[in-house]
């Protein structure tokens, strides 16, 4: 057996590090060797849940690394990024890639020095695959047009925080769609046009309801609803569902329905989730690349187009016009 | 990683689908193909990986050197081939029901056994996420003692290259033929049944059945079956108990819905590209078999466990004949709540 891959982790104050942590320390072939947080409070609570040694500096933890996971706040990965990016380790990214334009092509830099992957898990589940599958061959006909939602409840937390979460539900919610409608479709963003607010949760800083209207290359049309519009304890609340309207069919990707409920004595439903771990298969598919020294499985280029979308969207909630989307 | 040389007997619906799980799997080499009647998908999948098919079975069965064979014919011929598969010292995968009568899947494992060879069941159910997960939350105890379980289990009626289904004598109808998934996997979730009792329609005969059982642990259960849904295939599970309710329906459970026309063929890109299914119950059934060839644990359903669906379906039919429950003798089950 080969020696497990030394992996550090920068940044673990996003609700994904938790489940992505898990997910590492069951690998036979992996060793997570250290946790760097900028928040200190974070990264001791995330060390003792996992009894991983934490570093009081960054440069300190990724040098006992061979690869880097950054699975900070949204407004902390850039500066994590980049000193990964200095220190030659191939990274992966938690989503979205950037808060700013500014950022975003920053980090889209420093994948010129560093394989650089970004988590857009949604590519590895199987339903969402054998859809794009379907499109290719042209099974469905031209599709002209999708309707998708990626929806929530507020989680809380830092997503409340501007500061850390550089956005509201438009960038948090809008890639994942956005890189679907590249990935499976081939399509790019012509112009996009959005209406945003706070609907669901009063006083919040940044919107939590949205929506987006985007024209791509070929025709096709899209909406997207990326609100985090679910009522908390909502069973499903979370949702990431695709519909395509084809001239010989249609299909609806809903990735979250397969599932067993579990109905408590109070009349509370909770949903098992069953069926594929796409988290889990989007690890296997970076580490892979790590280990083989291959190209990136989801390139920072591709999340690069698809966070365009959410600041095209975010630029055309404010201005009240049609946005061209520049990615 | 040693390679073993695969045989598949059958040329119809489950042919292919073992056939594409086998052609996914790294350590099966799919050595040749016997069937009288061979559908398109199972020939072209055959043109392509340079499988020959034949209809000579003993061409398969001792001309091609295998290590074991997988049988997916109609259910009245299991019997027979686990036979000659055994005579011939080959390891055996066998579509459920495991034969047509409990006398003769007895012979089967018991031929098996005297030939030194290892029989598994292709009892697909067990391998299902959710009837899996919601077996495990069972045993776990999240419900609490289990107290009623309800499966359900619907399609269109058989036709076409399907016909033999159709015919009672040969399938055995729903009961033998969609109800030994259910009873096979009530009895795993909820241990050995004592008593059960049956009721079929002479209007529809061996098209709609419904089945209750008795468990020794105390717990009911009750099996639908129908062949007469204009919907399709769809099945559905729940189970309740004290600490509450698991249930699973899969028309509302389904990651992808594809739909074209009416009287258009559905959209369909295959499934050929090995990409497919992360979570495919059918590849997991064929890949724990295989590795129980090649000298790992044994597979989720034993041998004797496809015995026991088998008498448990057959007893549902000597009930609805005589109207009246009917007490059933089960062997223990391993692991149940």
């Amino acid at each position: 057996m080969t020696a497990r891959l030394p992996l550090a982790v920068l940044g673990v104050g996003h609700v994904h590090a938790p489940g992505y942590l898990r997910r590492l320390l069951a690998r036979p072939d992996v060793k997570v060797v250290g946790l760097y947080d900028d928040d200190p409070a974070t990264l001791r609570r995330v060390a003792a849940d996992t009894g991983v040694d934490s570093f009081a500096s960054p440069d300190a933890c990724l040098e006992r690394g061979r690869a880097v996971l950054v699975c900070s706040e949204p407004t902390r990965q850039r500066r994590l990024v980049e000193l990964a990016a200095a220190a030659s380790r191939p990274t992966l990214c938690e989503k979205p890639l950037g808060t700013t334009p500014v950022e975003s092509r920053a980090l889209l830099k420093a994948a010129a020095r560093v394989p650089l992957s970004v988590a857009l898990p949604v590519r590895y589940h199987s339903a969402a695959r054998q859809l794009r599958r379907l499109v290719q061959a042209s099974a469905l006909g031209t599709v002209v047009a999708v309707w998708a939602s990626n929806r929530n409840s507020f989680p809380g937390g830092w997503f409340a925080d501007p500061a850390r979460a550089g956005g509201g539900c438009l960038l948090d919610h809008v890639v994942h769609v956005a890189d679907l409608l590249r990935w499976i479709w081939g399509a790019e963003f012509e112009t996009v046009t959005a209406e945003d607010g706070v609907r669901h949760r009063p006083g919040l800083a940044v919107e939590d309801t949205a929506v987006v209207q985007v024209n791509c290359t070929g025709g096709l049309i899209a909406t997207i609803d990326p609100s985090m519009s679910r009522p908390r304890g909502m069973p499903g609340a979370l949702d990431l569902v695709v519909e395509a309207w084809g001239e010989q069919g249609s299909a609806t990707l809903d990735l979250f329905a397969p599932r067993v409920e579990r109905v408590g004595e109070d009349g509370r439903i909770a949903r098992l989730p069953v069926g594929d771990d796409m988290d889990a298969a989007m690890l296997d598919a970076w580490l892979h690349s790590v280990v083989e020294e291959e190209a990136p499985p989801v390139p920072a280029a591709d999340a690069f187009a698809a966070t365009a979308l959410s600041f095209a969207a975010k630029e055309a909630a404010v201005s009240h016009r049609a946005v061209r989307v520049v990615a | 990683m040693t390679t073993l040389r695969i045989g598949l007997l059958g040329g119809g619906g489950m042919a292919s689908t073992h056939l594409r799980s086998l052609l996914r799997m790294p350590d099966a080499q799919v050595m040749g193909v016997s069937a009288p009647l061979v559908d398109p998908a199972v020939s072209d999948l055959c043109a392509r990986a340079g499988i020959p098919v034949k209809d000579d079975r003993s061409w398969l069965l001792t001309g091609c050197d295998l290590d074991a064979v997988v049988i997916a014919t109609p259910t009245d011929s299991h019997a027979e081939l686990i036979a000659q598969a055994a005579e011939a010292g080959l390891d055996v995968f066998c579509e459920k029901p495991l034969a047509r009568t409990t006398a003769e899947a007895r012979a089967a494992v018991e031929g098996c056994r005297q030939a030194g060879v290892k029989l598994a069941v292709g009892h697909v159910v067990r391998y299902f996420a959710a009837y899996s997960r919601i077996r495990h939350a069972v045993v776990q105890g999240e419900i609490g003692p289990p107290g009623l379980a309800t499966c359900r289990r619907v399609s269109g009626p058989p036709s076409g290259a399907r016909e033999w289904y159709g015919d009672p004598q040969r399938s055995g109808g729903v009961i033998m033929d969609m109800g030994v998934h259910d009873l096979d996997w009530l009895r795993w979730c909820l241990g050995p049944v004592t008593r059960l009792s049956a009721i079929q329609s002479p209007l529809a005969p061996g098209s709609v059945a419904m089945i209750t059982l008795r468990h020794a642990g105390g717990a009911l259960s009750h099996v639908q079956l129908s062949w007469m849904d204009p919907k399709g295939f769809a099945t559905a599970v729940e189970v309740s108990g004290p600490g509450g309710l698991l249930r699973h329906d899969s028309r509302d459970s389904q990651a992808l819905q594809v739909d074209g026309w009416p009287g258009a063929a559905a959209p369909d890109a295959g499934r050929d590209d090995g990409t497919v299914g992360d979570d495919d119950p059918y590849l997991a059934e064929l890949t724990d078999a295989v590795a129980w060839w090649s000298g790992g644990p044994p597979p989720r359903c034993r041998a004797e466990d496809g015995v026991a669906a088998v008498a448990l379906a057959e007893a549902a039919l000597r009930s609805a004949l005589l109207r009246e429950p009917v007490e059933f003798d089960d062997e223990p089950v391993e692991d149940v709540a």
